[in-house]
């Protein structure tokens, strides 16, 4: 489509050799480089050739009296056009945004019959992203050259659908009724700032979330819902956010009885019906606002008193926005660190969260991939040369992200360890020990994977036996056996085992009476550890500040199974911990670079502080009776803000 | 290979779409956005661009082909792809030895005189494309490869594929003009370096080092011997090995790096690059040294000769902590952690890593402390344990900021240096805070200068012997108050604290330290010997054999702990812990392991990696000292890394 420069809507091409005023829109297929490197034929590569003319037709025909000399450059999979705005009084700006809308508006349409044909029935989507700015302009597109255009071309969001990211001078330039469409999301290695068009993010979120659905991965769809709740309430639309929150309910209600102990999911479901709650019946002259940041909106003075006529929902709301903030954190970059274990349980605790691997260039899916390579060199069988503790992480890892049959194989190795308590460790690289010379911590993470398989009954059984058939000869000590052989601190040892028995518990697993006992004996020795490391180190009785402590709040998750005991001391622990935790997520106030930090300084702490607080929660939900609970977990439910002993 | 074709000219393209192969060259100029920045004067944009101008004119001519030529698929202002039909023989020949061309780009002469030197990044890869005559719709996955590959460096670079190389050389390696380079996160996952520009990008970047950081350079000059080396050219490994060694020795003050590690790490490898047969060096293949030194009977002939052999356990021992130490200075050194990435820019600093050759972390972290002492002239919102550890950082990377950061330190002396304004996690008022936050500060005051800070040394000093009766095998009671971490964690911050202070001290002193009185040695002594009674009896009650205890990892977190003990005086009670630890360690460095594995961090938490490192680096730096002053040297040191009485300086 093209018309002469003298009827166009858009401004004249500026004189050569100048500096001149442009607004740019770049446009570049998701995952190109996938596609043509799914070219292996003569055949394929020319089906990706007629998908990317295709694209190209489409992006042309989409702008309103196209000129030749718009177009900077095309290379294969994408290009740059460039509007001339040299007359401030012209809304070049504004049209330009207008054919970004008219080609993401246009993607269902360009993906007719003919691109599904020859892509596999997958639709292609495009990064659109626009800037503003000065360029020397000359007449060899190659040789034109701009600060604005460099900026631009480096935005990307990170999920396989169209969406339109532009800078903050696009931004400025739009008049003020249309800044309304935009948001401000972190993109990048940095986590910068930049505008997004809220309706492509929408719709991007809600696209992720069907395919997460069309997989049965309702966890997944829910999480995507919730973000797409944010995104609405962010630009103000309560309504909006409403909807994808009952959404989010559905999506959790789906998800099969026999697979939600996988995940936190009552904490999860809790967590979009508290943010239900508050939105359709808390303070309505808030909702109105955008709320970009979702911790400052809970902190107002007017949500701090609703909350206080809805303990649960509010204490819900407060702790829970303050995990997914850390979470982020750890989905962006950690979860892929150089490191082994660590990784692979930050992994998993992203996995039970709901957290979508389904997103491009994204850290949990490249983690995910690591552990396929490693099995690879491990035989198929194992992780991390034959290590029990590490394969049942990955195991649990590869059930959750839908991968049956790599988990299966690691199970099976995990199953033939049942002659040595599931405890295994090849990997002798620092060590000199025996294999089986390892405390019976290494067998937790079986425990875990066995309840997560679900169907392997037996094998789950098989494993909490280990843990618990044995007696222990001296009342309120930690069990003897748990801790044979142990290098890691006493402290640590329960912080695999203990939670791996609520995990057994949630899983469906029935403790015996004598087994129950045990528990509470154990639940006893940890707090008396505690205290004797307490009065070691100070002149008042607090081992609740101890880091030990801190790190074992989901431990003590094991005193809520009913009929296991929760002694005065460890109540008085948790409710510590959990205080603290209220008064770091209470704190929105702290700074922005705090905000960007994990917790702690610690990584592998980070997470075991945040599963240990998401464990209490799911306990404290799922309680038949909550009547029945410990003080702490009713006051949870009962009053706003834990005050801690 | 043959020399240029002077009249050479390239196969045609295809008249109509079709699939061929070509051989694609890719040409960027590195960090080009950086020359052109918002509202910048019409002169200036002008000539950067005229510039740019000069580089695209500069490729077409040395590609032998003219403007806007069939063979030009793009270019884009500061870069583009040139793409050749491979159906004629000696393409990819004449391809490579054109971009060799490409990379002597001539400085830009500026209008006032000065010259711009643009980098830039060549890279050639050959492979299928679906051509077609508009330019806009031709297609390759071995183009997409070429244009995204970003191999770190920020001087000229020539990156080849490893099917380039084969189709250049066949099976031969071609290590003088290759050497190996790991991209991770790239579907590749390994590429080849021209050697000869990776050479003059390390010299030149030792030319812009050398006045400023001697320890950068000394790095450096290590990296290029090691390259050199490689490369068969043993009298330039030699030269450069020689001028590590030079660098090193003009460090000051040593004491802020691992300077006697690094000093004897240096002199090895100067004798390696001197006296290695060529039948040892082509044991490193790829470059890969640790596949040398594990190589087994000719390494050992080597060892053998220039013996005695257990010297050159710390050789591979160095090399190893080298490949973990470019794992961190990676991702892990600017993760959004508060005080583990400090630790971890810390270490690397102290090594002399290189700030921005390994790609940008480490002086992106410490561009991450300046912006976070903005707010309030501390770190995470004043705690003097990562203030401490931040001002570390800024001193050894000669920055000035880091005053501002002491003048805050030096005002805490009232809570002690134990002070964190805001715990809000663990409830602790400001001032409840355990001694190993003083040790930080102590640190700092050394890093910062002993003779500018010997008050607030003396006074954070105090804060350790305040001259309180205890029990054997436990610690002071001012010690053990307020601590929330373990034992072991605490230990770990304060015992190679005090080693720092003594060989900070002791530098240039000829004989025994002097630094501390003997009382304070002998609380030292003590806790030191209460810190492995805390092993053993954690390893008692895990059931572990009296020779197994040292497997605590709280073992092998203190192993830096206990190089105090060698200064003052190593605790019998330790011997056995630290005696299992170094064996371990000496066995890991001699073992073999697969490429995946060698790209993680030895153990699965990056803090304990750090912690362990550190340790071994600081047991080095001890046992180097007893050495040198003539003292005894405890057997599992001397068994783990072989360091005796005896000096490698007769062979240099």
């Amino acid at each position: 489509m093209t018309s002469s420069t003298e009827t166009s809507m858009w401004q004249a091409d500026p004189l050569p050799n100048k500096r001149s005023d442009f607004v740019f829109l770049a446009v570049d297929v998701v995952g190109h480089s996938k596609l043509v490197a799914s070219a292996k034929s003569n055949l394929r590569m020319t089906q990706v050739h007629q998908i990317l003319t295709h694209v190209k037709e489409v992006v042309h025909q989409t702008i309103p009296d196209y000129r030749p000399t718009f177009e900077w450059d095309w290379a294969g999979d994408g290009g740059i056009f460039a509007f001339p705005a040299n007359d401030p009084e012209d809304p070049t700006t504004e049209k330009v945004l207008d054919c970004a809308i008219s080609i993401w508006r246009g993607i269902p349409s360009m993906n007719d019959s003919y691109i599904l044909e020859r892509n596999g029935r997958e639709p292609v989507h495009l990064h659109i992203t626009m800037g503003r700015g000065e360029a020397y302009y000359v007449v060899d597109p190659g040789l034109r050259r701009s600060h604005a255009l460099n900026g631009i071309m480096k935005l990307k969001v990170p999920i396989r659908y169209t969406t339109i990211l532009v800078s903050a001078e696009i931004i400025d330039d739009l008049p003020a009724n249309r800044h309304a469409e935009f948001i401000r999301i972190p993109v990048g290695p940095e986590k910068e700032f930049v505008h997004a068009h809220v309706d492509t993010i929408d719709a991007a979120l809600r696209h992720l979330g069907n395919e997460h659905a069309r997989q049965g991965e309702m966890v997944e769809s829910a999480h995507c819902s919730f973000r797409v709740a944010a995104l609405n309430l962010s630009i103000g639309k309560q309504a909006s956010a409403i909807q994808a929150l009952q959404q989010c309910i559905q999506q959790m209600d789906a998800i099969p009885s026999g697979l939600r102990h996988r995940y936190y999911w009552h904490t999860l479901r809790g967590f979009y019906a508290a943010w239900l709650q508050f939105l359709t019946e808390g303070p309505q002259e808030l909702f109105a606002h955008r709320w970009e940041d979702r911790r400052a909106l809970l902190d107002l003075e007017e949500s701090l008193g609703w909350f206080c006529s809805h303990a649960r929902t509010g204490n819900l709301l407060v702790h829970m926005e303050f995990i997914l903030e850390q979470l982020d954190l750890l989905a962006h970059r950690f979860v892929n660190d150089p490191s082994g274990l660590t990784s692979l349980e930050t992994c998993l605790l992203l996995l039970r969260c709901g957290y979508s691997r389904r997103v491009e260039n994204y850290a949990i899916r490249e983690r995910l991939q690591r552990i396929e390579a490693e099995m690879n060199e491990n035989h198929s069988r194992s992780v991390d040369g034959d290590c029990s503790l590490c394969t049942g992480v990955a195991a649990s890892c590869l059930l959750l992200a839908g991968n049956e049959q790599r988990a299966n194989e690691l199970l099976y190795w995990l199953e033939s360890l049942q002659s040595d308590n599931y405890v295994r460790n090849g990997n002798t690289d620092y060590e000199d020990t025996p294999q089986g010379a390892h405390a019976l911590h290494y067998a937790s993470t079986v425990l875990c994977a066995f309840a997560d398989r679900g169907s392997r009954v037996r094998a789950r059984d098989s494993v909490k036996d280990v843990m618990l058939e044995k007696e222990w000869s001296v009342p309120d000590s930690l069990p003897a056996h748990w801790m044979r052989y142990r290098n890691i601190s006493e402290f640590e040892v329960c912080g695999y085992i203990l939670p791996a028995l609520v995990r057994y518990h949630l899983a469906g697993g029935v403790f015996k009476d004598e087994e129950k006992r045990r528990c509470s004996e154990a639940l006893a020795g940890l707090a008396k550890a505690l205290g004797k490391e307490s009065a070691k180190v100070r002149t008042d009785e607090t081992p609740e500040r101890l880091y030990g402590a801190r790190e074992n709040v989901g431990s003590f998750a094991l005193g809520l199974v009913p009929g296991v005991e929760l002694s005065a001391e460890s109540e008085k622990i948790v409710r510590h911990g959990l205080a603290r935790f209220e008064y770091r997520a209470r704190r929105p106030d702290a700074r922005e670079a705090t905000r960007r930090q994990t917790l702690d300084s610690n990584t592998d702490r980070t997470r075991k502080f945040l599963s240990g607080w998401l464990l209490q929660w799911e306990m404290i939900l799922q309680a038949p009776n909550p009547d029945t609970l410990p003080e702490y977990a009713r006051d949870l439910l009962k009053k706003f803000g834990l005050q801690r002993p | 290979m043959a020399d240029l074709e002077h009249d050479w000219s390239w196969h045609e393209n295809p008249p109509k779409e079709d699939l061929e192969a070509f051989v694609f060259v890719t040409v960027d100029v590195i960090d080009s956005s950086d020359l052109f920045y918002e509202d910048m004067p019409d002169y200036d944009l002008l000539e950067k661009a005229a510039a740019m101008n000069a580089v695209y004119m500069h490729v077409i001519q040395c590609l032998g082909v003219d403007p806007d030529s069939e063979w030009e698929w793009n270019w884009a202002g500061d870069g583009g792809v040139f793409a050749f039909p491979e159906a004629k023989a000696r393409t990819l020949e004449n391809v490579f030895q054109r971009a060799i061309k490409v990379a002597e780009l001539a400085p830009f002469p500026l209008r006032d005189g000065a010259q711009l030197n643009l980098q830039l990044r060549i890279v050639i890869d050959r492979g299928n494309a679906y051509f077609h005559v508009n330019r806009g719709l031709r297609r390759s996955a071995a183009l997409n490869m070429a244009s995204k590959l970003r191999v770190p460096g920020k001087r000229t670079s020539l990156t080849i594929t490893e099917r380039v190389r084969k189709k250049l050389y066949g099976d031969d390696e071609k290590r003088n003009l290759f050497k190996a380079i790991p991209v991770p996160g790239h579907p590749q996952k390994r590429v080849l370096g021209y050697v000869p520009f990776m050479r003059a990008a390390l010299e030149a970047e030792i030319a812009a080092v050398q006045a400023k950081d001697n320890a950068q350079a000394a790095h450096l000059s290590y990296r290029l011997g090691t390259l050199n080396l490689g490369a068969s050219d043993k009298e330039g490994a030699v030269a450069a090995f020689e001028q590590a060694y030079r660098f090193i020795d003009e460090i000051g003050p040593k004491h802020r790096y691992y300077w006697r590690a690094l000093h004897e790490f240096y002199g090895l490898w100067e004798i390696v690059a001197r006296h290695a047969s060529d039948e040892l060096l082509r044991k490193a293949h790829g470059h890969d040294w640790l596949a040398m030194m594990r190589s087994g009977f000719v390494w050992e002939l080597f060892t053998r000769k220039h013996g005695p052999p257990e010297r050159w356990r710390l050789l591979v021992q160095m090399e190893l902590i080298m490949e973990q130490l470019d794992i961190l200075a990676g991702q892990p050194v600017n993760e959004p952690v508060g005080l583990t990435s400090l630790e971890v820019c810390l270490l690397l600093e102290r090594v002399g890593y290189a700030r921005r050759w390994y790609g940008t972390a480490l002086s992106e972290r410490i561009e991450r402390i300046k912006e976070e002492m903005r707010n309030d002239h501390t770190i995470d919102e004043g705690c003097t344990i990562c203030t401490g550890f931040a001002a570390s950082c800024l001193i050894l990377d000669g920055q000035r900021e880091a005053d501002t950061l002491m003048e805050w330190l030096r005002l805490r002396e009232e809570e002690r240096f134990c002070y964190r304004l805001h715990d809000s996690f663990a409830d602790a008022a400001p001032h409840e805070h355990a001694v190993h936050y003083a040790a930080a500060v102590l640190q700092a005051f050394l890093d910062h200068g002993v003779a500018a800070n010997d008050l607030y040394i003396d006074r954070a000093l105090s804060v350790f012997f305040e001259g309180e009766e205890f029990d054997e095998k436990t610690f002071p009671p001012s010690w053990r108050r307020w601590r929330n971490t373990t034992v072991y964690d605490f230990s770990a911050y304060v015992f190679p604290t005090f080693t720092r202070y003594i060989l900070a001290n002791v530098e240039g002193a000829l004989d025994r330290p002097s630094a501390l009185s003997s009382e304070q040695e002998m609380l030292l002594y003590r806790t030191l010997r209460s810190l492995a009674h805390h092993l053993s009896e954690d390893g008692k009650s895990a059931l572990l054999q009296v020779a197994k205890r040292g497997r605590v990892y709280g073992a092998r977190e203190n192993v830096g702990s206990f190089a105090l003990g060698l200064l003052i005086g190593l605790p019998q009670e330790a011997v056995d812990i630290l005696d299992y630890n170094l064996r371990r360690f000496a066995a890991y460095a001699e073992r073999e392991r697969s490429e995946a594995h060698r790209q993680r961090t030895i153990d699965s938490s990056i803090d304990r990696s750090r912690k362990m490192i550190e340790g071994w680096l600081l047991q080095i730096e001890c046992a180097l000292w007893l050495r040198g002053h003539k003292k005894a040297i405890p057997d599992p040191v001397f068994e783990c890394f072989g360091i005796s009485a005896v000096t490698s300086e007769d062979d240099r």
